[in-house]
């Protein structure tokens, strides 16, 4: 560029810029500014830089480029992001300049795919806000214009944004396949009425994660009420994730159990109870010996065993039938643990003295006997727990039924006798692992209040009606992060 | 709400540089993008990366889907690959953020494990013996991953449940490779409630696997 363009320029306090795209060209100079180096003979090296562009003098326009920062993410789309920008910054973007006179800020949507999303930022509070539904990864540019005299900086800053999707819309709920022999429906849900006051209800529904991919509900219930001799039975099974058939493997444990207690609790059964009960209740240890031997009679041999027993029936004609099927001798290999279930089993009779409760448990979920009047809770047993999460035992394991009696029945049965309680909840770990997240919490009375306080105001427990049922299964339906296994709860109230 | 912490062990020791360790970004850019579309990986998967050159670098540490950014890698020119120490600082940090057991949060699934190298560990004393160490950290998987043909698949063996190989180290085999570890990760974010083994999806073709 010629020196004395340049010189004459600067003694008009006019720069050259080499700005390509801003400005204006030389021949559209004021024509003030155009005579003026026509007499200072200084056009002639105008010919030379004709083709570059000048601007009016302007203060030097400083561009300041800072490093990309990653903006912490923005966890659901939809929600509104708002952060304090100065707190992620560790470089010189905000610092002020004693000669700054004036300083803007604009945001500028770089994103690739120029996504919808509105920006804003507050200069005062230095807060970025954003808001959209559209999950993705956004850039935007942060630019900064400080003007003071005789300068101008314009510090850029380019951010970058990851916004998750909503967990909630991505769930597909894919029905499972009927024409499967061991098909059955999504969801369940029924209400016994025993008498004005008393009602079994219960509610199944196949999880979110299930759903997911078409995977068939593997929980299951059962419940009985037998109007002569009073007293209900409850069975909550849950089949393993994992094993290809554990959706039969509940079915079949629930209906075995129920209908075994069913066929043997009979007057006479029930009159032997009241007896060592009695006697139990004056301290007789012959009653509670007694008590102890009479259910692991019928609850654990002939309700839970038989239901295990009965699996292994199904097993085996499962593989007869596939074995005839493909026509080969080859045995087909259907192992009892594709039957996997858990098991819970309680059993409640109204006695003079009070409710006499008693219940089996293998596995994990939970069954408490809550009585918010006395402030009290009565969990009937222990989850089987591994060191990992999602460790658990079946009903199908040879170690659940490995030990002496004492130490089976110590392990697996528990009976109460209440005066009062408001209701005894069975429910698969689908329920148990949001709601009371670990098993020590199970023991907890404030958890059960806020369960119960959380179910009633969904679930009118008084009307005692098909809809009460209906409202359950809605209420299985809450929202808990990371927990989308299948659904069981039964209550007596 | 349970995890699932999920520990990426990379090497990033001189013979990476370029192309190849070009092409693990990329595949761990999809990896996570692939995880974030899934709604039950999303909520539930813990990502830690740890790298390997001559030094041993926790770059990521356990750090959830949703808030997680990827950290940028760097590595030196040359020098060895510490395998054994990577381990060794592997178990430190699965024994410090894996929760077995607490009264008052939920209990982590078993953490999963991926081993990609594209040599062999020059530490083989150590390597040795942190085989043991780590099999006592309950990794419901162990994989590993030879990427290009002087990766050595036999010391992988020694510690991984499965290997593959890579033939090549370029990205699209990579992406192939990262791909497979995402629907491993989501099998495993589904097995819920299982105390079966976990069984991984088949590879892509261009991934083998050894035997």
């Amino acid at each position: 560029m010629g020196n004395d363009v340049t010189k004459v320029l600067k003694e008009k306090k006019y720069k050259i810029k080499r700005i390509v795209g801003v400005g204006f060209h030389l021949s559209n100079l004021q024509p003030r500014l155009y005579d003026y180096l026509l007499k200072k003979q200084a056009l002639k090296q105008i010919a030379q830089i004709e083709t570059k562009t000048v601007t009016e003098l302007k203060p030097e326009e400083k561009h300041i480029d800072h490093p990309r920062i990653n903006l912490p993410n923005l966890n659901i789309a939809g929600d509104y992001y708002d952060i304090d920008l100065k707190k992620h910054l560790t470089g010189s973007f905000f610092s002020k300049n004693e000669r700054t006179e004036k300083e803007t800020y604009e945001v500028k949507n770089v994103s690739e795919d120029n996504e919808q999303i509105l920006v804003t930022f507050d200069a005062e509070t230095y807060r970025f806000s954003c808001v959209t539904t559209t999950p993705g990864e956004y850039d935007f540019i942060l630019v900064r214009k400080v003007t003071g005299n005789e300068f101008i900086e314009l510090h850029t800053l380019p951010m970058h944004l990851i916004v998750n999707p909503d967990p909630k819309t991505l769930w597909k709920n894919i029905p499972s396949d009927e024409t499967d022999p061991y098909y059955k429906p999504d969801t369940n849900f029924r209400i016994i009425n025993c008498d004005e006051n008393l009602s079994l209800i219960g509610a199944s529904k196949r999880g979110r994660s299930h759903a997911q991919d078409g995977r068939f509900r593997d929980d299951d219930f059962e419940m009985y009420y037998d109007n002569n001799l009073l007293y209900a039975v409850i069975a909550v099974a849950d089949g393993a994730g994992s094993a290809k058939f554990s959706r039969k493997g509940s079915q079949i444990a629930v209906q075995t159990a129920v209908n075994q207690i069913k066929s043997q609790a009979d007057k006479e059964f029930w009159r032997k109870i009241e007896t060592y009960v009695d006697k139990w209740q004056l301290g007789e240890e012959e009653g509670y010996n007694n008590l102890r031997a009479l259910l692991y009679k019928s609850i654990i041999v002939n309700a839970a065993f038989q239901s295990k027993q009965n699996i292994d029936l199904e097993r085996t004609k499962l593989a007869k039938l596939s074995s005839l099927a493909l026509a080969s001798s080859n045995n087909v290999m259907i192992d009892t643990k594709d039957y996997a279930t858990t098991l819970l089993i309680s059993v409640a009779k109204r006695m003079k003295q009070g409710w006499f409760i008693a219940s089996y448990w293998v596995g994990d979920g939970g069954i408490g006997i809550y009585s918010p009047d006395e402030n009290q809770v009565i969990v009937q047993g222990e989850p089987d727990v591994g060191t990992y999460g999602g460790q658990t035992r079946f009903l199908t394991m040879n170690e659940v039924w490995a030990g002496t009696y004492h130490e089976i029945v110590d392990r697996r049965l528990r009976f109460n006798l209440v005066k009062n309680f408001r209701c005894l909840v069975l429910m698969s770990d689908g329920v148990t692992d949001p709601i009371f997240e670990t098993e020590n919490n199970l023991n907890k009375i404030e958890v059960w209040h806020s369960l119960w306080e959380e179910m009633n105001i969904m679930v009118n427990f008084s009307t005692r009606n098909e809809s009460t049922a209906k409202a359950l299964l809605d209420w299985l339906d809450f929202w808990s992060p990371g927990n989308h296994d299948d659904r069981t709860i039964v209550i007596m109230y | 709400m349970r995890r699932l912490p999920v520990y990426l062990l990379l090497d990033t020791s001189g013979s990476m540089k370029g192309e190849p360790i070009e092409a693990v970004r990329c595949g761990i850019q999809t990896l996570i993008s692939t995880l974030r579309r899934d709604p039950q990986a999303l909520e539930t998967v813990f990502i830690s990366i740890i790298t390997f050159d001559r030094e041993v670098k926790v770059i990521l540490p356990l750090t959830s889907l949703e808030s997680l950014q990827i950290p940028e890698i760097e590595m030196p020119d040359s020098g060895p690959t510490m395998l054994g120490a990577a381990l060794g600082v592997l178990c430190q940090q699965v024994d410090k953020e894996v929760i077995l057991s607490s009264d008052k949060v939920k209990k982590d699934w078993k953490p999963l494990l991926f081993i990609m190298t594209d040599g062999k560990p020059s530490d083989t004393k150590m390597f040795n013996e942190m085989i043991p160490e780590c099999k006592k950290r309950n990794f419901a998987i162990i994989t590993g991953c030879a990427a290009g043909m002087k990766a050595d698949t036999i010391s992988l063996q020694l510690i991984a449940s499965s290997v593959v190989r890579l033939d090549t180290c370029d990205s699209a085999t990579f992406e192939q490779y990262f791909k497979w570890v995402s629907a491993s990760i989501m099998s495993g974010s589904q097995s819920v409630g299982t105390s079966i083994e976990l069984t991984l999806p088949p590879p892509p073709s261009e991934v083998e696997v050894v035997i």
